[in-house]
C-alpha cells in the first residue's frame, strides 16, 4: 500500500531576487515494508525532499498525499495529528533536550497522544529503550551519551507514537563506521516490521540494507532499485 | 487542562531552568526599581496633600490697626468664591498663649497656643468629633503636643505627651492673670498630618469672650483669611489687593511705622512660603512621576526583550515538539504559562526586597539622617518641606496589585504575540533559528 504520494512535486527558493528550483516535476510514491535511500551531492535537495515528506516543510506546487489523503489545504492542527500519528523523525544533530534525561526525551511524543496516559507511557518508554539497548542508561542525560547511543535514543523516540512512516536525515553522518553500521540494522529492521523508512545519506553503506535507491540530480529524482 | 500538561509543564521549566533562572535576574531588578518608584510617587503625593490640607498653607493673614474696618474688610473679602472663611478678629500674640497645666513637660507649664476656628475650618480629627457653632468651652488637641517654653522657638525634643487618653475629659488651661478656664476636649487631630504640635482649636466665640473678660484691648487686629486650596491663595491675595481691600505693604518694618495710622497691610509669607512649597512640590513630583514612567517603559521593554530572547531560544524546540504532533495551541498554552510563572517567582522576589530595603532604608532615615522632630511652625515650612522622616512611606497594596496584572497581561500578550512569529515560519526554519 502506498504510504506516502507525490505527484508532480516542485520547490524553489527566491533568495535575492534570484529563483533556486531544489525539486522540479518530482512524482514518487513511498510504501511500508520498505527501506529507501535517497542520495546525492551536498545542496541537491534530498532533506528539503525529505522535510517535504515530512509535513515540515512546503511544495511550491504539486501535491502530496498520505494513505491517500491529501495535505494541501489540510488545517495546521490536522497536519499536526498526522506527524503525532503517522510520521517519526530523526535528525543528522540528534536535537535531543540537553536538561531531559534519555528516558523523558522519549516519552516527550507520547503526551499529546490520547491513546496514552501516565502508565502507559512509562511502559512503552521502557519498551522502546530495551528495544535499543540503553536499559541501563535510561536516568542519564545527553550529554553524558555516545554519539552511537543518542541517535539510539533518536530512533526510540521516532519510534514513540508507532508512526508509520520513519524518516531518517543522514542519521550516521556523526557517527563512526561501527555505529553507522548498528543504526542501518535498526532501520532495516524497523522497515521488516512493516514500517516505511526513508534514509538521506551520504554513506554508501545505505544500499545494502535499502529496497530502492533514489538520486537526486538537479532537482530531479531517479529511482535505481 | 489534564495531569499530562501539568508533567509536561514540570519537564518544560526543568527543560528551561537555567534560562529561566536567568531571565528572573533582569525581571526581579526592574520590578524593584517599578516598585520603589511607586513607593516614591505615591508617598510623595500623600506627603504633599497634606501640606496642602495644612490650614497654615491655606492662610492669608492680614494685620490692620482700626477695629471698626474690620466689618467692612471682612464684607468685601468675603465676596470671592474661593474664601473658605474669615477667622475673626483675634488680637495677635501674646494674647493667645496660653498655659496649659496639663499638657506641660517635667512639671513645667506648658505654653501652647489657641487658635480660634469654627466649623467651616477644623482640622479633620482621627478621634471624637469638630467643633460646631454650638460649642462652648470645647477644645481639640494634636494628638502628640509639646509644649514649649518659647513662644517662637521651637526646641528639638524627643518626648512629647500623647494628647488620645485625655478625649472626653477636662483640661484646664490658664490665661495672664491665673484665670483658669476648663475646655472638654472633644477632638484629637493628627500632629503629624497637620504639623503642628502646640496648637489648640477652641471655638472663635470664646477667644473673643475671654479676651474681654480679661479686659485686653488689642493694639492691633488680624484677620486670617482661609483659602479653600493653597492653589487659590496667590489669586485671592490678588484680589484683595486688586479691590483695594487692603493697601499694597510687604515689609514688617511698616507695620511699626504705620502702628498709629490706618494702614492695613497682608503678611507675604504664607504665600511666598506656600509658592515656593507650590513650585518646590511640582519639581519634586514631575522628578518622581518622570522616574515611575521611565521605569514603567523599562519594565514593558525588558519583559518583551526576554520574552523574545526566550523564545528564541527554545525555538529549536518548539520546532522539535511541532514536528512531534504538537499543535500550536499546546505550545502557546505550555510556553504562557511558564513565562507567567517565572514573573511570578520575580515579582515575590522583588516584593521581598522591597520590604527588606524599604525597613533597612527606614532604619537608616530614623537613626542616621533625621532628628526626633516632629512639630513645625509655618514659618518654618520652607526649611522642612523634605523631611524624610515625615514622609508616609507606605506600599500601596492597589499599585501593587495593579502592576501584578498588568505584568501577567503582558506577559500573555507578549508570549502569545512573539510565538505567532515563530510559528509563521516553517518548521524546519524553527529548527535552525538561533
Amino acid at each position: 500500500m502506498n504510504k506516502i504520494t507525490i505527484i508532480n512535486g516542485y520547490k524553489e527558493y527566491i533568495k535575492l531576487k534570484e529563483k533556486i528550483i531544489i525539486l522540479d516535476n518530482i512524482n514518487i510514491s513511498f510504501e511500508s515494508e520498505m527501506m529507501y535511500g535517497i542520495f546525492g551531492k551536498s545542496g541537491s535537495g534530498k532533506t528539503t525532499l525529505l522535510n517535504i515528506i515530512g509535513t515540515i516543510d512546503n511544495l511550491t506546487s504539486g501535491t502530496i498525499t498520505f494513505d491517500n489523503q491529501e495535505i494541501n489545504g489540510m488545517k495546521k492542527d490536522t497536519i499536526a495529528d498526522l506527524r503525532m500519528q503517522k510520521i517519526g523523525y530523526i535528525f543528522q544533530d540528534f536535537y535531543l533536550n540537553e536538561n531531559l534525561t534519555l528516558e523523558e526525551n522519549i516519552s516527550q511524543p507520547m503526551f499529546i497522544n490520547p491513546k496514552f496516559n501516565k502508565k502507559s507511557i512509562q511502559e512503552r518508554s521502557n519498551l522502546l529503550i530495551d528495544m535499543v539497548g540503553l536499559k541501563e542508561r535510561k536516568k542519564h542525560y545527553p550529554n553524558e551519551l555516545s554519539g552511537g547511543e543518542r541517535q539510539r535514543v533518536c530512533i526510540a523516540r521516532a519510534l514513540a507514537n508507532d508512526p508509520d512512516i520513519i524518516l531518517a536525515d543522514e542519521p550516521t553522518g556523526n557517527l563512526d563506521k561501527k555505529n553507522e553500521k548498528i543504526i542501518f540494522e535498526m532501520l532495516r529492521k524497523l522497515a521488516n516490521n512493516g514500517k516505511c523508512v526513508i534514509v538521506v545519506s551520504h554513506s554508501n553503506s545505505i544500499f545494502e540494507y535499502t529496497n530502492k535507491a533514489l538520486k537526486l540530480e538537479e532537482g530531479k529524482l531517479i529511482e535505481y532499485e | 487542562m489534564n495531569n499530562m500538561f501539568f508533567i509536561l509543564l514540570k519537564r518544560r521549566m526543568k527543560s528551561n531552568r537555567k534560562k529561566n533562572i536567568a531571565l528572573l535576574i533582569p525581571i526581579s531588578i526592574i520590578l524593584l526599581f517599578v516598585f520603589f518608584s511607586n513607593l516614591f510617587y505615591y508617598s510623595l503625593e500623600q506627603y504633599i496633600n497634606s501640606f496642602k490640607n495644612n490650614i497654615e498653607l491655606r492662610t492669608i493673614s492680614i494685620d490692620y490697626f482700626n477695629k471698626d474696618n474690620f466689618e467692612n474688610i471682612k464684607h468685601k473679602i468675603e465676596k470671592n468664591d474661593n474664601i473658605k472663611m474669615i477667622v475673626s478678629e483675634y488680637e495677635r500674640a501674646p494674647y493667645s498663649l496660653s498655659y496649659c497645666l496639663q499638657l506641660a513637660n517635667d512639671n513645667k507649664d506648658g505654653i501652647v497656643f489657641l487658635k480660634p476656628i469654627n466649623i467651616k475650618v477644623c482640622p479633620e480629627v482621627i478621634k471624637g468629633r469638630k467643633i460646631t457653632d454650638n460649642d462652648k468651652y470645647v477644645v481639640i488637641l494634636p494628638n502628640k503636643i509639646y509644649a514649649n517654653s518659647e513662644i517662637k522657638d521651637i526646641i528639638l525634643q524627643n518626648e512629647y505627651t500623647n494628647c488620645e487618653n485625655l478625649i472626653n475629659q477636662e483640661i484646664d488651661i490658664k490665661f495672664e492673670n491665673d484665670v483658669i478656664k476648663k475646655f472638654k476636649v472633644i477632638g484629637i487631630y493628627d500632629s503629624e498630618i497637620y504639623k503642628e504640635t502646640e496648637t489648640l482649636y477652641v471655638p472663635a466665640e470664646i477667644i473673643k469672650e475671654i479676651n474681654n473678660e480679661l479686659g485686653y484691648t488689642p493694639k492691633n487686629f488680624k484677620l486670617e483669611v482661609v483659602v479653600d486650596k493653597i492653589e487659590n491663595l496667590e489669586s485671592v491675595n490678588n484680589y484683595i489687593y486688586d479691590n483695594n481691600i487692603v493697601e499694597k505693604n510687604t515689609l514688617v518694618e511698616e507695620r511699626e511705622k504705620s502702628f498709629n495710622n490706618d494702614v492695613s497691610f497682608i503678611e507675604r509669607e504664607t504665600i511666598n512660603e506656600s509658592n515656593i512649597s507650590l513650585d518646590t512640590f511640582k519639581l519634586i513630583k514631575s522628578i518622581s512621576y518622570f522616574l515611575l514612567i521611565v521605569s514603567i517603559f523599562l519594565f514593558l521593554l525588558i519583559l518583551l526583550v526576554t520574552d523574545i530572547d526566550k523564545v528564541y531560544y527554545s525555538s529549536r524546540e518548539i520546532g522539535l515538539m511541532r514536528i512531534q504532533g504538537y499543535k500550536e495551541k499546546q505550545i502557546q498554552l505550555l510556553t504562557i504559562i511558564e513565562n507567567i510563572i517565572i514573573s511570578i517567582i520575580s515579582f515575590i522576589i522583588s516584593l521581598i526586597l522591597l520590604i527588606i530595603i524599604e525597613k533597612i532604608i527606614w532604619i537608616f532615615i530614623n537613626n542616621f539622617i533625621s532628628k526626633d522632630y516632629i512639630g513645625i511652625t509655618y514659618n518654618e515650612i520652607k526649611n522642612q518641606l523634605f523631611y524624610i522622616k515625615d514622609i508616609p512611606w507606605n506600599i500601596n497594596v492597589i499599585n501593587i496589585s495593579i502592576t501584578f496584572i498588568a505584568m501577567i497581561l503582558l506577559q500573555l500578550i507578549n508570549t502569545f504575540i512573539i510565538n505567532k512569529y515563530v510559528f509563521s515560519k516553517t518548521i524546519s526554519d524553527n529548527l535552525k533559528m538561533k
